[in-house]
């Protein structure tokens, strides 16, 4: 069945291929073109086009299908894209977003924090935050991001504050 | 067994059946399209549904039920079921999991239950008109509805007795049945003003590919809002002029509120309009006290304008987050009861700054949309569906450009990783088989994946060199070419072009039975005559012969069950009574044939003959196209019921294919009570997205997220679906368990979560605690 075995081609490369090479688009391809070629995509891969296909098959051929929007999504976007040209020439053939996430059931800035003085002003920090008070809640995190010296995870929200104090008053 | 499509709607629900590639609505036993979404629990102890439902309501307000679906799937807390407790005349109370109770004669329901029970009214409707057991359905929701809300409502049709196949949005659904069929491209938006949501949506479509490129909405935004602010204007002149006060009496307010919607609907065509409600209260000696209200619609824009302003601004919302402007739209839709309002209409078109589509049905076309999608995806059609080849795989070329391999490739997907450089893989024909994919990439370390047959496209020069055979494998990464292949080259046009096949295997097997058990022949005419109007080619298709003149829609039928069937309401003449003289009116549009040229359409059937029994009364066991399969122009998704035999089909486009997104961001919870968003709003499903958690103390074992959904940056100000819990993690110090957390989002925008143990490739479990609807997923 040569259906059958291109799937297993796609899953086999999927993780080799580029955003451009499963859309099947060169590198300098308009919007449209990008367009047409995840409706292309989409007609062949869409979950919806295989109903009568065994539970196995769909999960394979919908696993292809959700690459293809991971790939549409970032190239349609054009600061997306631009991220993705720069990351691919470096080989990533994946956008990377996001981090590592510690997670705990503590989801306080305090608990993120070592020393007293860090917990305190962190702790601070979470009060005024649960308000809703942003600039506050700033304040009391550089507090915390002094008194707590090298801590990568409370820097990390001190900056995803900052970001987020300056592009609401603007 | 036929699959039929269900608009649940706040107010009013229809359900309709669609074969052979047309969608008919399933009108009940009085010939009403529309079943009102009420249920009344009767002293007899009864339940009552639909239009004898709504009858009660201003009799036992109490004890009947509406407006369900604004409170479905939303928690106790949530400050809009909060608010609607207040207003609405029946009880509400707290049940597990946050969840929201209605009671009604010493009973506590669920809100999907209540939902069910008006879902399980339009199965019944659709089983006497089919005249056989339904048991699968599509149900449309807004497009803004949340993953618990689609849940909840994908749980009414399981207690109704029906599986759901999918989860429809419905602006996409009003899309689908407008343009289906039509072929070429256009650029549509859809402004969806119901009952009680509203939503808009702006797609592409090209051939029979809807893509849904943006999609906002306000599911707390409606028609029974402009009820209910004009009947609060009635209760203050009320309490001026009589001193009676409807707001201590909800079963008063109750009347007031049908009164304003009746004023609601005869405004649309009139410019005032008057009430009188008798005996709203009593005198000294019961005397008793009648209320006469008039209302101009100038007065009425005033006290709606606010809301259709709201709806602007989402619509400006959509338009930033698809990036287009108003003007750049083809076509635009008005679908729902509200847009019946003059003021929306004209508000609407000088926004898009063109006039609206009036050939669709806007109480209509969602139900027929779904319809549409429910016969595409099951039932006796789909059996007949052509396998969708899967074209050949890309050859990755990515050998140019991934570097040596590093201690650790950044990846968010937990797999991936430490990938060799492909240059340094030697070509193996024979492939191994398939395996698990993180085995697979290990297995890749040393020998190889084989090339696939190339894939190449005409734009690329760069690809068709690469997948020459002439090519030799590169050493040096970086300066490399691409893995050899073996096979030679297949040079293909557009991308995924199945390979030639037999006539046997791409000719449709033609079924001309099928039609044959059937509805009622008025049923088939009125449906004939409806898609006239709707298969939308360029001719104006009169809507119905003796229709109103000038005005762009009819007046707004009137749910009430005293004024008759909606179709009476909304034309002049009783057609809806009169199947021959449907059927003639649909005559005209026959003209229409030659004009579907088959170029706009090559993947298509061409349309059946055209059936000139259509301008005669159509008879039930018609051997000729009967009337509910004649829509000339249209080509046919299926294999069409006429006699002579379809040339193969082409392509793959006999079925629409519905590219849909997700309303809202899809986040968790992260430290200082933020919200990281795992997948963006407007992302087209199914997709997915990986995200990597760690322990944060030593020996954890369990790892609990929050989910959310919405846009807020802070993690409380969006709708919180629930508690995530990966358990079975091996014990370890902490930060040394990385757990690969993949978010799934599936057709019906519902999501699924799994977790994968990076180091150990062990699977945690992943628990989804649902809030509101106290499911486990």
């Amino acid at each position: 069945m040569p259906s059958r075995a291109n799937l297993e081609r796609w899953l086999r490369v999927l993780d080799l291929t580029s955003y451009y090479e499963i859309l099947g688009v060169p590198r300098h391809a308009s919007d449209a073109a990008i367009r047409d070629a995840f409706h292309q995509f989409g007609a062949a891969f869409h979950p919806d086009r295989h109903r009568d296909a065994d539970d196995e098959t769909r999960r394979e051929i919908s696993q292809v299908f959700r690459r293809g929007v991971e790939a549409y999504r970032v190239l349609r976007d054009p600061t997306l894209r631009a991220r993705y040209d720069l990351d691919l020439s470096q080989g990533r053939l994946r956008l990377e977003v996001g981090g590592r996430e510690p997670t705990s059931d503590d989801h306080s800035l305090r608990a993120l924090c070592v020393t007293p003085a860090g917990r305190l002003y962190a702790g601070r920090a979470d009060q005024h935050l649960e308000r809703g008070d942003f600039l506050a809640a700033l304040g009391a995190l550089e507090q915390a991001s002094d008194a707590e010296g090298e801590n990568p995870a409370l820097a990390e929200r001190l900056a995803a504050l900052r970001h987020l104090t300056t592009s609401r008053s603007s | 067994m036929t699959v039929v499509g269900i608009d649940l709607g706040t107010t009013n629900t229809a359900v309709a059946a669609a074969r052979g590639g047309r969608a008919v609505i399933l009108k009940d036993e009085a010939e009403r399209a529309l079943v009102p979404s009420v249920v009344s629990f009767h002293p007899s102890g009864e339940v009552l549904v639909g239009t004898a439902a709504k009858e009660r309501r201003t009799v036992d307000a109490k004890n009947t039920i509406f407006s369900v679906k604004r409170l479905i799937g939303r928690s106790w807390d949530n400050e809009h079921v909060q608010r609607a407790r207040e207003r609405l005349p029946f009880a509400m109370k707290e049940g597990p999991g946050k969840s929201t109770l209605v009671e009604a004669r010493g009973h506590a329901y669920t809100l999907a239950e209540i939902s069910a029970f008006v879902l399980g009214r339009v199965k019944e409707i659709a089983e006497a008109r089919l005249g056989e057991p339904v048991g699968e359905c599509v149900i449309t929701v807004p497009a803004n509805f949340n993953d618990l809300q689609r849940a909840a409502t994908k749980v009414a049709g399981r207690v109704a007795g029906l599986e759901v196949l999918r989860i429809l949005n419905e602006p996409t659904a009003a899309a689908l049945a407008y343009g289906f069929g039509k072929g070429g491209r256009e650029r549509i938006a859809v402004y969806d003003f119901g009952g009680g949501t509203f939503d808009v949506t702006l797609l592409d479509l090209s051939g029979n590919v809807f893509e849904v490129l943006a999609t906002a909405g306000d599911t707390f935004l409606g028609g029974d809002d402009i009820d209910r602010l004009l009947a609060e204007r009635m209760a203050e002149e009320l309490l001026r002029k009589q001193r009676l006060d409807a707001g201590q009496d909800a079963q008063l307010f109750e009347r007031l509120r049908a009164a304003a919607e009746e004023l609601k609907i005869e405004l649309t065509t009139t410019s005032v309009a008057r009430t009188t409600l008798r005996e709203v209260g009593h005198r000294a000696f019961g005397k008793p006290i009648d209320f006469e209200f008039q209302l101009t619609r100038t007065e009425l824009e005033t006290i709606a304008r606010p809301l259709v302003d709201r709806t602007l601004d989402v619509c400006r919302e959509a338009l930033g987050v698809a990036g287009l402007e108003a003007r750049d739209f083809d076509q635009l839709l008005l679908v729902g009861g509200s847009t019946r309002l003059p003021l929306v209409q004209s508000t609407i078109a000088g926004f898009f700054g063109r006039p609206a589509d009036t050939r669709i049905h806007p109480d209509e076309v969602v139900a027929l949309g779904a319809a549409l999608q429910a016969a595409a995806l099951g039932g006796k059609e789909a059996s007949k569906r052509r396998p969708v080849e899967i074209p050949a795989a890309p050859v990755p070329r990515a050998s140019q450009q991934v570097p040596p391999p590093r201690k650790e490739l950044p990846s968010w997907s937990g797999s991936g990783a430490r990938r060799p450089p492909l240059a340094s893989i030697p070509p193996q024909t024979d492939l191994p088989p398939l395996r698990p994919r993180q085995r697979t990439l290990l297995h890749l370390g040393a020998p190889a994946p084989a090339p696939a047959p190339p894939r190449t496209t005409e734009h690329s020069l760069l690809s068709r060199l690469e997948a020459s055979p002439s090519a030799a494998p590169a050493t040096t990464p970086g300066g490399g070419t691409s893995p050899p292949t073996s096979p030679p080259p297949v040079l293909r046009g557009a991308p995924p072009a199945p390979p030639p096949r037999s006539s046997a295997e791409t000719s449709m097997p033609l079924e001309p039975e099928e039609l044959e058990i059937d509805e009622p022949i008025d049923l088939r005419a009125d449906a004939a005559a409806f898609f006239e109007d709707l298969s939308g080619t360029h001719e104006p298709a009169p809507r119905r012969a003796p229709a109103g003149p000038a005005a762009p829609r009819a007046p707004m039928p009137t749910p009430a069950a005293g004024r008759g069937a909606p179709l009476a309401a909304r034309s002049t003449a009783p057609v809806s009574t009169a199947p021959v003289s449907t059927a003639s009116v649909a005559a005209p549009p026959t003209a229409r044939v030659p004009t579907a040229p088959a170029s706009t359409a090559p993947a298509f059937t061409p349309p059946p003959p055209v059936p000139s029994a259509r301008s005669s009364a159509p008879k039930l066991h018609s051997s000729v196209p009967p009337a509910i399969g004649a829509r000339p122009g249209a080509p046919l998704p299926l294999a069409p019921q006429s006699a002579p035999p379809a040339p193969p089909v082409h392509g793959t486009h006999e079925l629409p294919l519905l590219i849909d997104v997700t309303p809202l961001a899809l986040g968790v919870e992260v430290v200082g009570g933020f919200c990281d968003t795992i997948i963006e709003r407007n992302t087209p499903v199914p997709c997915e997205r990986t995200r990597e958690f760690t322990t944060a103390r030593d020996g954890q074992t369990t790892v609990r997220v929050r989910v959310s959904q919405g846009q807020a940056d802070r993690f409380v100000d969006n709708t919180l679906l629930g508690d995530l819990t990966l358990s079975g993690l091996r014990s370890a110090a902490r930060g040394e368990v990385v757990l690969a957390v993949t978010f799934a989002l599936d057709e019906s925008g519902l999501l699924h979560v799994s977790a994968v143990d990076k180091e150990t490739g062990a699977s945690a479990r992943a628990e989804l605690r649902l809030v509101a609807i106290d499911e486990v997923r």
